[in-house]
């Protein structure tokens, strides 16, 4: 299939090749009259943590849009688990970064994560069962009563984060969910979203705009060039799966990926 | 959502209001509605300039507009002169805030009847009342305007050492000044209201009296006239003060 | 269109943005002087009137007019004229505030709607209710109907904007989470929508409460026979100052007090379903 050579024929951890999760074939966007994305192709396999980035305004944060429904193609067609994307649904989950004004200030911790189970004819008990199991998950247990008004910004971004796996996704959408943060909280982080995605098992399509952190996060760098966004470049991210802070960057295949993907966007002058 | 263009969203308003014009003309001429209650909209029009040209209703809409203006413009001088020493000065603040904050509540026609016992019906009483009732939104904001006065420029104040005068005319005012035009337009509502109530109660010469005696009589198409001839000086008077506002307030953003 | 934030606290007197002093002892703290200064203008005038023999039929010693206002209450007969008014405001209130909900949640909701009539509102509210007194007397006579119509036409504007407002307001981001939650209809009303514009509704209530009394008093004024506007006019014509100013004084404790009210509930309000972190 082109689509496999164009992704560099991706396999699995084990291996094995599978159905793409998700799947973009010849996808264009435009709003208002320009173009937004052009000839988008790309396959995400299951379990994946791939991570896009590029300059402000490419695109990435629409290709996302796309993946969640909330846009429609012009042209090309955009698939879930082999069935195109018509609609948002339950199963792709969307971290945006302004954490704010996704969270609902007159309910709490619990209120806020029991939002994405309600309505689902889960029993209460086994609902309050699983949303304390969350809110521990990523950190936030004995902050179950405090409201978004009285949390961090990283607390803030940690309860997004676990109302959006209370959906129990098959995909993770992460749009730059780290930027608004300073640079240690956004580093702890970031091991939490490791551990997180290891143990749930979710495939994840990250964007960001810091290189390093893409690299850090992900098994699959994907380049945008703008205006308009386009595919440029796709880098397999050689390192091994545990990774930390204090040595994951000094290895080789770190340094000489983000050498690449520095030189790669110091061509462009926007 | 598609982007109106302006002049096609203006068009469409206005289409939208001369439909209900039209639906209006309809409930009125068909008898739907007896034109005891609602006369035709061509009726009301034809009234309209009927009694503009007869000499007395423009008159009347001056003497009108006399009381509004005239009441809210003393009410302004006073509210802001009155304002301005207060709320410049923490002791006055403190000594006079619980007193005005009771006013501030208080249904300002609900003095007509104690103006009446002191001034008697007459026009001068119109006027009393108006001012008094006119005074207090734009006294209390500016008492507003100038507590709100962040310390930054106070320190400001005392860094530049300007004397009080220039503090006032150079940084207060201009600082306070949204918060003014704000109570001034309160004012100027509050003002068009106790001119019809003080023209009915003392059968002053003005429009509103004139809408009164047009009901007794059931000329129902001059008295639906009247009405819109106060809605256009209401909307009139309150688009002025408006653009007074937006000149004055050229510095301000407003999002 | 908007009442800007400025105009909504100084028509209510919402001071909740404003500092106070430091710490300083509550006996210090409390504002002695601002609660003794008027009793203290009341104690001047009482001795003024006594000394110089004023002896009007306008004017009443505050003796003369508080002995009157306990009787009253005795009585029965401020209770009986309260409720007269404040029934007729509560209905009006109650009445214009629902249309300006439905008004302000349709013009919220749908933008398009609200270009189409924006001209024609334009139009329709500066026209000051007691000028369509007239109207509503050779529709309705005189009596309680009458009344709230007119008030109901007045406490329309402010409930609509701040409706309006609020769900214009509202930021897409959680339009965006429902969608992505598949919510439906009416779990996005109840749980996303209402909560979220609560708080500006009630400031909108409060400011067309305010204005309920006033038209109420207005219209007892100018033409309806009952309620306490009536009975003040009744009092200055029968020349008793001291029942007119015992009066005056009750509408205006009124008028305070039910705004305070309000300002208490909006507290609560906010801080139920604003958070810390409310906009």
């Amino acid at each position: 299939m082109m689509n496999t050579a164009r992704t560099g024929g991706l396999a699995d951890p084990e291996g094995n090749q599978k159905e793409p999760l998700v799947s973009f074939k010849d996808v264009g966007l435009s709003l208002g009259g320009r173009p937004i994305l052009e000839k988008i192709s790309l396959d995400v396999q299951p379990g994946e943590f791939l991570c896009i980035v590029g300059a402000s305004g490419c695109g990435k944060t629409t290709l996302l849009r796309l993946v969640a429904g909330l846009f429609k193609p012009n042209s090309g067609s955009v698939s879930v688990a082999g069935n195109q994307v018509k609609a948002p649904s339950r199963s792709v989950a969307m971290v945006f970064q302004d954490y704010t004004n996704a969270l609902l200030p007159w309910r709490d911790c619990t209120g806020n994560v029991s939002l994405a189970l309600e309505g689902l004819g889960i029993p209460p008990a086994e609902r309050a069962v699983r949303v304390s199991d969350l809110l521990a998950k990523v950190g936030l247990a004995g902050h179950e009563s405090k409201f978004p008004g009285q949390l961090s910004g990283g607390m803030q971004q940690r309860l997004q984060i676990a109302r959006c796996l209370a959906q129990n996704p098959s995909i993770l959408l992460m749009d730059e969910p780290f930027g608004a943060l300073d640079a240690l909280t956004r580093r702890s982080l970031q091991d939490e979203l490791l551990r997180l995605v290891h143990d749930t098992g979710v495939t994840v399509l990250f964007v960001t705009h810091d290189l390093e952190e893409a690299i850090y996060l992900g098994n699959r760098v994907v380049a945008l060039k703008s205006y308009p966004g386009r595919i440029a470049a796709m880098h397999k991210v050689d390192l091994p799966k545990q990774r930390n802070h204090i040595e994951t960057p000094d290895l080789p295949a770190f340094r000489s990926l983000r050498h690449e993907l520095y030189s790669f966007f110091a061509d462009d002058h926007r | 959502m598609w982007a109106l263009d302006r002049t096609i969203r203006i068009a469409f308003s206005v289409g939208f209001l001369a439909l209900l014009v039209a639906i209006w003309h309809l409930l009125s001429v068909t008898g739907v509605v007896s034109p005891i209650y609602l006369p035709s909209p061509a009726k009301a029009w034809s009234a309209l300039l009927f009694e503009m040209g007869g000499g007395e209703l423009p008159w009347l809409i001056l003497r009108t507009l006399e009381h509004m203006i005239f009441g809210w413009l003393l009410a302004s001088v006073v509210g802001v002169g009155l304002g301005m020493s207060i709320g410049i000065s923490h002791r006055a603040r403190r000594l006079l805030g619980p007193t005005l904050e009771f006013f501030r509540p208080l249904p300002a026609s609900a003095v007509f009847p104690v103006a009446i016992a002191i001034f008697g019906l007459s026009e001068g009483m119109v006027y009393v009342v108006i001012a008094f009732g006119a005074v207090w939104p734009t006294l209390l904001a500016t008492v507003n305007g100038f507590t709100q006065l962040t310390p930054r420029l106070n320190e400001l104040r005392a860094l530049l050492a300007i004397n009080a005068f220039d503090f006032v005319r150079k940084i207060a005012l201009p600082s306070a000044m949204p918060d003014i035009l704000a109570g001034m337009r309160l004012s100027l509502t509050v003002s068009l209201i106790l001119s019809v109530t003080g023209e009915i109660l003392s059968s002053s010469e003005g429009l509103g009296y004139w809408i009164m005696l047009q009901a007794r009589a059931y000329r129902s198409d001059s008295l639906f006239a009247g009405v819109l001839l106060f809605g256009a000086i209401g909307y009139l008077t309150a688009k002025l003060l408006g653009l007074v506002e937006q000149r004055v307030l050229r510095w301000k953003r407003i999002y | 269109m908007t009442l800007d934030t400025t105009e909504q606290k100084l028509a209510s007197g919402d001071r909740s943005g404003e500092s106070d002093a430091t710490s300083l002892s509550f006996m210090r703290r409390f504002n002695w002087e601002g609660i003794l200064f008027p009793f203290g203008l009341l104690a001047i005038a009482e001795v003024a009137m006594r000394v110089t023999g004023v002896h009007s039929e306008t004017l009443a010693t505050p003796r003369q007019i508080l002995a009157t206002l306990i009787h009253s209450f005795g009585n029965g007969v401020i209770f009986g004229l309260s409720a007269e008014t404040l029934s007729a405001a509560a209905g009006g209130l109650l009445l214009g505030s629902l249309i300006g909900l439905l008004l302000g949640i349709v013009f919220g909701a749908f933008p398009r709607v609200f270009e189409l009539m924006e001209l024609t509102i334009e139009v329709i509210r500066p026209i000051p209710s007691i000028s369509l007194l007239p109207i509503a007397l050779l529709v309705f006579g005189f009596g309680y109907v009458m009344e709230i119509s007119l008030i109901a036409k007045s406490t329309i504007w402010p409930v609509m904007i701040m409706t309006h407002a609020a769900i214009a307001g509202l930021h897409p981001r959680l339009r965006e989470v429902a969608l992505l939650l598949e919510m439906g209809l009416k779990d996005r009303i109840t749980k996303l929508v209402l909560p979220a514009i609560i708080p500006s509704l009630f400031v909108g209530f409060r400011l067309s409460a305010g204005v309920s009394l006033l038209v109420a008093i207005t219209i007892e004024i100018a033409a309806n026979p009952r309620g306490l506007g009536y009975a003040m006019m009744r009092a200055e014509e029968t020349l008793r100052p001291d029942l007119l100013f015992a009066l005056l004084f009750w509408v205006g404790v009124l008028g305070w007090g039910i705004n305070g009210l309000l300002l208490l509930l909006q507290k609560l309000i906010n801080h139920r379903f604003g958070g810390a972190g409310a906009r």
